[in-house]
């Protein structure tokens, strides 16, 4: 599996560290922007998120020209349709959206109908349907794990039909990502957990699946050592700004890393057990992420030699020159184990698929069979099979 | 690795015109390919139970083809004329992509993995649909040809596999008179 070819592209802007929100206003003029309309849920509000972003466009005499605060945990092609009419009402010029994966999918999928006009989504749908840029569109996420403020992606339900339409164009990729260490403060900890573990599998399974090439390589190995530094500290004193806001250019480095490389087997089982049993995505990474690289490093020597090298970004320097070369890959793994039963202690992240109390042993066959259907399986370094996909979930069990 | 390289070789001294044909040469193989499993195998025919009725496959070098396109009639997939857009479609982004992959030089996945592909339409049809194809090269490739195309050898025993590869040669054959 030579990397003869690869493509790397990420045109977002990223506008990171102290006073970042300040420099929205200056940024959305830049891009012709007067009237942004603000998207987000009643979440982000509620902790209070809201008021430094209002404080920094109103000092910088801008103001939302609307605010849609509507967005639930599963949006759905109803409430794109409601935010993309609010928009037009209140004649808006820009979007920005405050929030995790769900507001962020939402805005894009507003965007695309306030840019390319008409009520439904279902035109625009699939690869390669956009044909041109869409209106600004700036991200401030608040959780510190899904990447999807550099990523290219939006899936959103269709409810009359019963389908999710999956949207992939480069013209969805936001204009600017917005990393503000006061966004993430008050995550709180188990969250702060599940979404770290979350970023810390997009990095190492981009780093080790079939399309890692050098460039996203880099991001992700600058991500693990992040989360690996940083979650700990974070866990520790959950108000360190300053670690807070590495957590969050983690999660962005790695959303860069896997957009171009893509994931690989955690990713297919565990969108199929969030689908099937509603387990928190970040959980549902850091308890398989374990034992998916046993599998595939006993699969691929390939793979095996980088989660070796990943040993460096997990444990440093020193331990990784301690360790000898064929023992890399098993402390490498140790560690993400170690790691993993910290947050448990700490926070109750579970360790195993019965630890989560949400998925029934009897329903592994049919997750098994699920995850074969997921694309994240088509970029494994090993091919994966039902039995293949089946045994990691029955050693993933407990 | 020196056979690939050889056939890489090969391949690339084709010029335009001879590439062009042997591309839709193997496309045309491979369209009737698929018919004749979808109605021998029963691996694929189980595959292909998950694909809604009228699904349409189309798989095509871009911009204009070589192409060839399948629908799925009473559990089989037959060939399919139609003009309007497939349900899921796999397209090369250029014609030497295609030789390259249809030559077995560049295995499917990593055609995929190396940005060589769009696919269009639902991915569980696209991972469903690369089963299949999967399922066909490995019945009908000899041994050391399926190990390069594909990312795991196939686990056919060999007796069978000549069998089956056989039989599936001689309705493919069938089918091409029957046009
Ligand atoms: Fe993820």
């Amino acid at each position: 599996m030579n990397r003869v070819y690869f493509e790397f592209f990420c045109p977002v802007k990223i506008l990171a560290g102290t006073s970042a929100l300040e420099h929205v206003p200056f940024e959305l003029r830049r891009l012709g922007s007067s009237r942004p309309m603000l998207v987000t849920d009643a979440g982000v509000r509620r902790a209070g998120l809201l008021a430094p972003l209002e404080r920094a466009l109103a000092e910088g005499d801008m103001a939302f020209g609307a605010v849609f605060e509507d967005v639930p945990a599963d949006s759905s092609t109803h409430v794109v349709a409601a935010c993309a009419r609010l928009y037009r009402e209140r004649s808006c010029d820009a979007i920005v959206a405050v929030g995790g994966g769900s507001v962020i999918d939402t805005s894009k999928g507003a965007n695309i109908l306030v840019s390319e006009g008409g009520e439904s989504l279902e035109p625009y749908a699939g690869a390669g349907a956009l044909t041109r840029p869409l209106k600004p569109f700036f991200v401030v996420p608040t959780t510190s794990g899904t990447g999807s403020e550099v990523t290219l992606a939006a899936v959103i339900a269709d409810p009359d039909k019963g389908v999710k339409l999956p949207f992939t164009s480069p013209f969805l990729l936001p204009n600017a990502a917005v990393l503000d260490p006061r966004m993430t403060v008050t995550l709180p900890p188990f969250l702060t957990a599940a979404t770290a573990m979350d970023a810390l599998t997009h990095a190492v399974e981009a780093y080790t699946c079939m399309a890692k090439n050098a460039v996203s390589d880099a991001y992700a190995v600058a991500a693990v050592k992040k989360v690996a530094e940083h979650l700990p500290i974070v866990m520790a004193s959950p108000g360190d700004l300053a670690a807070r806001f590495e957590l969050a250019l983690a999660a962005t480095l790695a959303g860069i890393a896997f957009s171009n490389s893509m994931t690989g087997l955690v990713h297919a089982l565990g969108h199929a057990i969030g689908a099937l049993c509603h387990v928190h995505h970040g959980a549902c990474m850091g308890l398989l992420l374990p034992y998916v690289l046993e599998h595939n490093a006993h699969g691929d020597e390939r793979c095996r030699d980088a989660i070796g090298e990943l040993l460096l970004p997990l444990d440093g320097a020193d331990v990784y020159a301690r360790t000898a070369r064929g023992a890399r890959p098993g402390a490498a793994i140790a560690s993400i184990r170690a790691l993993r039963d910290r947050l448990h202690a700490q926070c109750g992240l579970a360790r195993t698929l019965a630890e989560t109390g949400k998925v029934g042993r009897a329903q592994l066959p049919t997750l098994a069979r699920m995850a074969l259907d997921e694309g994240a399986l088509a970029y494994n370094p090993v091919a994966i099979g039902y039995a293949d996909a089946l045994a990691v979930l029955e050693r993933a069990w407990a | 690795m020196p056979a690939s390289s050889t056939v890489d070789a090969m391949v690339g001294a084709l010029d335009v015109k001879a590439t062009r044909a042997f591309v839709a040469l193997m496309m045309a193989f491979m369209g009737r390919a698929l018919v004749a499993v979808s109605s021998t195998d029963d691996e694929v025919r189980a595959e292909i139970e998950g694909f809604p009725e009228g699904f349409n496959f189309e798989m095509k070098v871009l911009p204009a083809g070589p192409r060839f396109r399948l629908r799925k009639l009473a559990g089989r997939f037959v060939p399919d004329a139609a003009a309007t857009r497939p349900t899921l479609a796999i397209q090369f982004k250029h014609l030497r992509h295609a030789a390259r992959v249809l030559s077995f030089v560049e295995c499917t996945p990593a055609a995929f993995a190396n940005d060589r592909l769009v696919v269009d339409g639902d991915v569980a049809f696209a991972m469903r649909m690369q089963r299949i194809l999967d399922r066909m090269q490995s019945i009908l490739l000899p041994h050391a040809i399926a190990a390069r195309a594909l990312k795991r050898a196939p686990a056919l025993p060999l007796a069978g596999h000549a069998v089956a590869a056989a039989k599936l040669y001689a309705r493919i054959a069938r089918g091409a008179f029957a046009d």
